[in-house]
This record gives C-alpha cells, sequence and structure tokens, in this order.
C-alpha cells in the first residue's frame, strides 16, 4: 500500500430542494481512502436560509445518477490512473433518489447558504473510508430550492 | 465483481474527455432584479460535450463499474461511440 493519488467527486451544481444524499462514494476493492476535505456552496440564491448538512457512511447504497470518470469523478493529475472508486446506481454518483441506509455521521454542520459549507479536517481527523466503503455528503434537513455545488475530496490508499 | 469497458481494440475506458464547448447566448435581454441586466447576445453559461477516452492497456488506469449493469448503461448512453465495446470483469 502507498500514499496513492487523489480526487474529487464533484455534481457540477444541481437543483436541489429536499434532504437528499448530494453526492455518494463508493471505494473499490484495492485499497482505503482518506477524506481530505467536503464542501457545499449555492451558486443561485440570494436568501438567507441556515440549513444543515453531513458526511454519513451508508450501510446501503443510495439509488444515484452514476459518477462518470473526467465529469463527476476528477483527477488531481490528469497522468493519474482512474480512480479505484466504484461507478453506478448504487455506488459512487449524484444525486439521490432513494437514500438506501445511514449509517453513523460523523460529521454534521449548520450553516447558512449563503456561506456555503466547507469540511476541511486536520490530518488526524481525516475520516477514513474502508474498501468498498461507501460515504455521502448529504443535507439533514431540506435545503431550499437552489442550485447546489458539492464537492467530497479524497485520497486513495491502494496497493495496485 | 466489477466491470471495466474496453473497446474493440481491447483498450480500457478511463475518462470522458470534454471535446467541445459550446457558449450559450442569451436570446434576448434578460432583467436582473438588483443588479444590471444581461443583454442579448452575452455569454451565460456553456454546454459540454463529452466523448469517452479509450487510452490504456492496464487495468489499474480503468474506469470500474459496481455492476455489469452500470457498465452497459454507460455504453449505452454512448450511443454510436458506445459500439464495438465490451464489459469485462476486474479487480
Amino acid at each position: 500500500m502507498f500514499i496513492g493519488p487523489c480526487y474529487t467527486l464533484k455534481n457540477n451544481g444541481v437543483s436541489i430542494s429536499t434532504a437528499i444524499s448530494v453526492i455518494q462514494l463508493k471505494l473499490g476493492t484495492n485499497g482505503p481512502a482518506e477524506l481530505l476535505r467536503a464542501s457545499q456552496t449555492q451558486g443561485s440564491s440570494t436568501t438567507s436560509s441556515q440549513i444543515a448538512a453531513k458526511i454519513v457512511r451508508k450501510t446501503a447504497a443510495a439509488t444515484v445518477t452514476a459518477g462518470v470518470a473526467g465529469t463527476t469523478l476528477l483527477k488531481q493529475n490528469p497522468l493519474n490512473p482512474a480512480s479505484d472508486a466504484s461507478l453506478g446506481v448504487s455506488a459512487t454518483g449524484i444525486t439521490a433518489t432513494a437514500e438506501g441506509t445511514d449509517g453513523e455521521a460523523p460529521i454534521e454542520r449548520g450553516h447558512n447558504i449563503l456561506n456555503g459549507w466547507e469540511w476541511l479536517p486536520t490530518p488526524e481527523e481525516r475520516e477514513l473510508l474502508p474498501q468498498g466503503g461507501i460515504v455521502a455528503l448529504k443535507n439533514s434537513v431540506a435545503p431550499p430550492s437552489a442550485t447546489y455545488y458539492a464537492e467530497i475530496a479524497f485520497r486513495e490508499l491502494r496497493g495496485g | 465483481m466489477r466491470f471495466a469497458i474496453i473497446d474493440g481494440r481491447g483498450v480500457f475506458y478511463t475518462v470522458q474527455k470534454e471535446i467541445e464547448t459550446i457558449p450559450i447566448l442569451a436570446p434576448t435581454d434578460i432583467p436582473r432584479p438588483g443588479s444590471s441586466p444581461i443583454k442579448k447576445g452575452d455569454h451565460i453559461g456553456d454546454d459540454h460535450v463529452f466523448a469517452p477516452l479509450f487510452d490504456s492497456l492496464k487495468e489499474m488506469d480503468a474506469s470500474k463499474f459496481d455492476t455489469e449493469a452500470d457498465a452497459l448503461a454507460q455504453i449505452a448512453a454512448w450511443g454510436d461511440a458506445g459500439k464495438g465495446c465490451k464489459t469485462v470483469e476486474v479487480k
């Protein structure tokens, strides 16, 4: 196992008004990953509103729009190998239409949608995701309708 | 069990690459409360055209799909660009 490359999962801006999993990451089988950063902002509303969002481990995957390498799942360096994350409608993707089963939510923050939310843990606090593990950035409450931009940055720790 | 996609040459699908950026221009004047109006012809956004890139012989570089159905759905979404593509089981 080595300290592997970094990737970003992002939704590129989606109109959201319900308490859904905005983006979901399912790791592959070749190694764990550490979550480096997560954020949710919005780009269409000027109305102040307080909401909450969380990083939640999923024990059963949400049903999502499958992620696409190069569009929603991006490399930090274009020359890096593709992410080992599993793409699919019950795996890595965006904008859940059914929620699966939520597990523990180690990170949860209230924030104003005018500011957005950026979770940048200290190195010791980076949540680890095991091989095959699933994690989502999910709104804890229904947010006001707006175009939300969500991202999770992660580093794969894998062997090959 | 996971799956990757190969093209007719046996080369792995790695990423979707943007091949064209099409500007979206305002079709008419658009008033904006509290801000200056958008004028007809102003650049208000972009459409992005993507195509699959098959550029690695190494399984490690391939995009991996959770199920074969997920991989087949991706091939179907490409339309003509997906012709001749097959799924293969990967680690």
